[in-house]
This record gives structure tokens, C-alpha cells and sequence, in this order.
């Protein structure tokens, strides 16, 4: 009977992960000042998307003042990685300034191999800027 | 207890053959579009500098490469896609190489941009 227990019990965790897996967290705008672009909306909408692709997120909306990205799971032998969701939200404040937030989001599964990435993303951003 | 450790040697050998690499490119026209070219087709890398030619910068490539179990990549990993992208593009070369590394637990992380050119010679 244990036996039997224990040979259940594996393929319906594996099932709990793999469903798990599948569950993407949808970030929310935080309510912080952000950073200041001297640029136009438009031009900083590319580098968002741009800084995205560098990060290894797949970009998934491309709204003219938002842009969100979800970064693929990998399966490692300790701690996988990826599984964020990272959204980044434009303010057009002037013709040539425009505010962005960024918000990382992490999923239930898998926590422990995820970051916070709004700080690279940030820094990505002004080197492509060229802040 | 002989099929509860077959199932955990199972479970380890699946995680092991799925552990993962994952590659994702893209390319971006810097203006204006110009027609792709064959997927192999012959593309000049110029990893520094630049050509004698007069060319002009038509596109941006991204290449990102990530492994698991602390496997890295390098430039000549991206290059075959980097290639396809600068095709695609419709560049007969690839200037601007920058490349970094990082990493997020096990995961080793590669990323090249790069710049594809047309020659207007």
C-alpha cells in the first residue's frame, strides 16, 4: 500500500509543477515617481521593447505606453530561472519627456530562480537612451 | 519502495534531458525596410571595426542564448542565428558587435546586439 502511495504521489506533483509552470503573474503599475526621459513617447517605447529583448523577455504587448515582457522558464538541476513578468508603463509628460515605471512580477512556480529586474531594465533603457 | 525509487531516477533524468537552452533573436529595420535575402545567405562579420565600403546601418540583431547547469555560451554559439537575422534583414554585414554574460541562479546568460549594414557599393 505504501508502495503504491508513494508511486502516486510523484506523477501528481509532476503534474502540480507542470501547472503550475504555466501560471504567469500580471505586474502592477507601482506607484513611484519612475525616471524622466528627455525624449519623446515613441522613442521611448522602442528602447523599452529593445531593453526587453536584451533582458531575454519575449515581448508580449506593445502598446504605444505600454509594453509588457515574460521571460521563458528554464528547468535547472537545483534552481530554474525565468517566469517573470515585467511591465513597463509610459507617461507622455512633454512632446520630448516622458516618464517610465517598471514592475517586475514573479509567478508562484519557480520563485527562487526569479529577480526583480526594474533596475536593469531601467539602466538598459538609459544606455540605449543614452541618459 | 523499488518503484518509488524508479520514479524519483525517472523524475531526475526527465529534469536532466529538459534542462534547458532557450535562444531568442530578432531583428529591428533602423528606417527604412529592405527585401530579406536567403536565410544562409553570405554575411561579413566585422566583429571590430568596420568595411572599406560605403554601407549604410539598416538593422539592429539581437541574439539572446540562455543555459542551464551553469553551461555558458559565446559568440560563436549566436553567430549562425545572428546571420539569419542580418539576412532576414537584408544586411550584407554585421558591425557594432557587443556582447555580455550574466547569470541568474544556475542559468548562464549570453547576449549579442549587433548592427547590420548595407553595402552601397
Amino acid at each position: 500500500m505504501r508502495e503504491n502511495r508513494s508511486a502516486m504521489i510523484f506523477p501528481v506533483v509532476l503534474l502540480l509543477v507542470v501547472a503550475l509552470a504555466g501560471c504567469a503573474s500580471i505586474p502592477t503599475k507601482p506607484e513611484v515617481e519612475g525616471v524622466i526621459f528627455q525624449k519623446p513617447a515613441d522613442v521611448v517605447q522602442k528602447a523599452a521593447v529593445d531593453a526587453l529583448v536584451v533582458m531575454g523577455f519575449d515581448v508580449k504587448k506593445s502598446d504605444p505606453l505600454y509594453v509588457e515582457g515574460f521571460r521563458p522558464r528554464k528547468v535547472g538541476l537545483f534552481v530554474g530561472s525565468g517566469g517573470e513578468t515585467v511591465g513597463i508603463w509610459l507617461e507622455s509628460l512633454e512632446p520630448s519627456k516622458t516618464r517610465v515605471r517598471v514592475s517586475t512580477a514573479k509567478s508562484l512556480a519557480g520563485v527562487v530562480g526569479q529577480k526583480n529586474w526594474d533596475a536593469e531594465i531601467r539602466a538598459e533603457m538609459e544606455k540605449i537612451l543614452g541618459k | 519502495m523499488r518503484k518509488g525509487i524508479c520514479s524519483i531516477v525517472i523524475l531526475l533524468v526527465v529534469i536532466l534531458l529538459t534542462s534547458c537552452a532557450t535562444t531568442q533573436s530578432r531583428y529591428s529595420m533602423l528606417g527604412q525596410s529592405y527585401p530579406s535575402r536567403a536565410e544562409d545567405c553570405k554575411v561579413d562579420i566585422f566583429k571590430t571595426g568596420s568595411p572599406d565600403k560605403k554601407f549604410i546601418k539598416v538593422s539592429r540583431l539581437d541574439v539572446h542564448l540562455e543555459k542551464t547547469h551553469f553551461i555558458g555560451s559565446s559568440f560563436e554559439d549566436a553567430l549562425p542565428e545572428l546571420k539569419k537575422q542580418a539576412c532576414k534583414s537584408g544586411a550584407d554585414a554585421i558591425i557594432d558587435v557587443q556582447e555580455r554574460s550574466s547569470m541568474v541562479g544556475e542559468t548562464k546568460i549570453y547576449h549579442v546586439t549587433a548592427t547590420g549594414i548595407k553595402y552601397l557599393e
